[in-house]
């Protein structure tokens, strides 16, 4: 059981005040990505996973890239209003960072022209959004003005196109998020993450850290793409994550889902959706799902579908989001945030990625 | 369910032979195993756990149709 943070509990309100996000430069078609080697056909794909088409980056872009773009879209919608030259802190969640040293979130802070302040990236692979919100929530809640909390992911670079397993599911992007404070009891009523560590890893990127540096030996063997040995195990372990997360939320704010407008799930793929859907009893209809245009992009993905629904007008104010997320090193986050009317007319305003 | 059923599900999924006694091994690629597992949920209103996904309860026909027995 995960225990809940609700800023108003410490008499203060937290929200979001825009997003942005930001895809990969090269849309990939399933039937493109078959022309490349892929061992599934485009249908296959899609009947597996509802994945039509996907972004990957072009020779130009990287993670730290695509979290500047998704950080400068969310800026671009706040600058009319307010002026956001001094966050109080950068918190990039990424499982694909440019570099091991240094951080991306650092690389990021330069790029954005950025005055002194904490800048720092979290692991938490697909739940590392959840993670960041809540470092970024409670640096809010402790007295900074604004927090940058964004999730960027190149995947695409560290996936085998002839793995079966894995080949088709993952897309390059990125979304962010911009925190300032509010009253208490509005924007995020309840966050809470967990790990509930454990020795067997069924998604794992075997090579290239401390454990297994790169080699020869290593790259003949591919054992530098990312590894899921346990499909059917990963999906039902995911779902039951994100159901109890969801149990635990509502739990923590006496709401019932049928107060929840919308669930935002980890954007995995479509059937992972399904049951999410299937297992809390929640009509498919307010589950918002993205994967069929841009795939799995870990942590990215909740983000970026809270990006596109608001700026598609499809959250509306006073709206209760919960978003789920669940991922590799047995990770799982969840979130509930009431949307206000200033951030829906913020993002009303601005383009669609 | 019987073993009659359980085996055109499985025919529909494979399109492939299937053992031809119940209790020899079952081969199924994983994203089939999450194919087999959503028809199952679906059609038979049980929900199959992470801890449940072993050789066990799915390594043979016979296993997955005394599998599906436990959950009635």
């Amino acid at each position: 059981m995960i225990e809940a943070f609700s800023p108003a509990r410490h008499n203060k309100g937290v929200r979001i005040a825009a997003t942005g996000s930001a895809l990969g430069a090269r849309l990939l078609t399933n039937e493109a990505l078959a022309a490349l080697g892929c061992p599934l056909s485009s249908k296959e794909i899609e009947r597996l996973s509802g994945v039509r088409s996907r972004h990957h980056v072009d020779d130009e872009q990287s993670t730290s890239t695509l979290a500047r773009d998704a950080i400068e879209a969310a800026r671009s919608s706040l600058l009319a209003t307010k002026s956001l030259d001094r966050p109080g802190s950068l918190i990039l969640a990424t499982s694909s960072p440019d570099h091991l040293i240094p951080s991306t979130a650092s690389m990021v802070h330069a790029m954005l022209g950025l005055p002194p302040c904490p800048a720092y990236d979290v692991s938490a692979s697909c739940s590392g959004f959840l993670f960041a919100m809540d470092a970024g929530v409670k640096d809010i809640v402790l007295g900074a003005d604004t927090a940058l909390v964004a999730a960027s992911e190149v995947r695409s670079r560290f996936v085998d196109i002839t793995d079966r397993a894995t080949s088709a599911l993952f897309g390059d992007g990125a979304g962010a998020a911009i925190l300032e404070q509010c009253e208490p009891g509005r924007g995020i009523l309840a966050l809470g993450v967990t790990t509930q560590g454990s020795e067997k890893h069924s998604v794992v990127l075997p090579a290239g850290g401390s454990r297994e540096p790169l080699s020869r030996e290593v790259l003949d063997q591919r054992r530098h793409f990312l590894k899921m040995e346990d499909g059917p195990g990963v999906y039902i372990a995911a779902v039951e994550g994100m159901t109890e997360v969801a149990t635990d939320m509502l739990a923590a704010t006496a709401l019932s889902l049928d107060e929840i407008d919308w669930i935002i799930p980890h954007q995995a793929n479509q059937r992972i959706l399904r049951r999410v859907a299937w297992m809390l009893e929640a009509d498919e209809e307010r589950v918002i799902s993205y994967v069929h245009d841009m795939g799995n992009i870990s942590s990215a993905g909740v983000i970026v579908a809270l990006d596109r629904a608001l700026r598609e007008g499809k959250i509306a104010p006073g709206d209760k989001v919960l978003m789920l997320a669940a991922g590799a090193g047995h990770t799982a986050g969840g979130m509930i945030l009431q949307v206000d009317e200033a951030l829906c007319q913020t993002m009303r305003h601005t383009q669609k990625v | 369910m019987n073993e009659d059923e359980l085996r055109e599900i499985l025919h529909e999924l494979t399109n492939q032979a299937l053992p031809e006694r119940s209790t020899d091994p079952l081969i199924l690629d994983s994203l089939l195993l999450i194919e087999l597992i959503e028809r199952l949920e679906r059609e038979l209103s049980m929900t199959v756990r992470a801890t449940e996904l072993t050789e066990e309860n799915f390594g043979s026909i016979a296993a997955i149709l005394k599998f599906i027995e436990g959950k009635a």
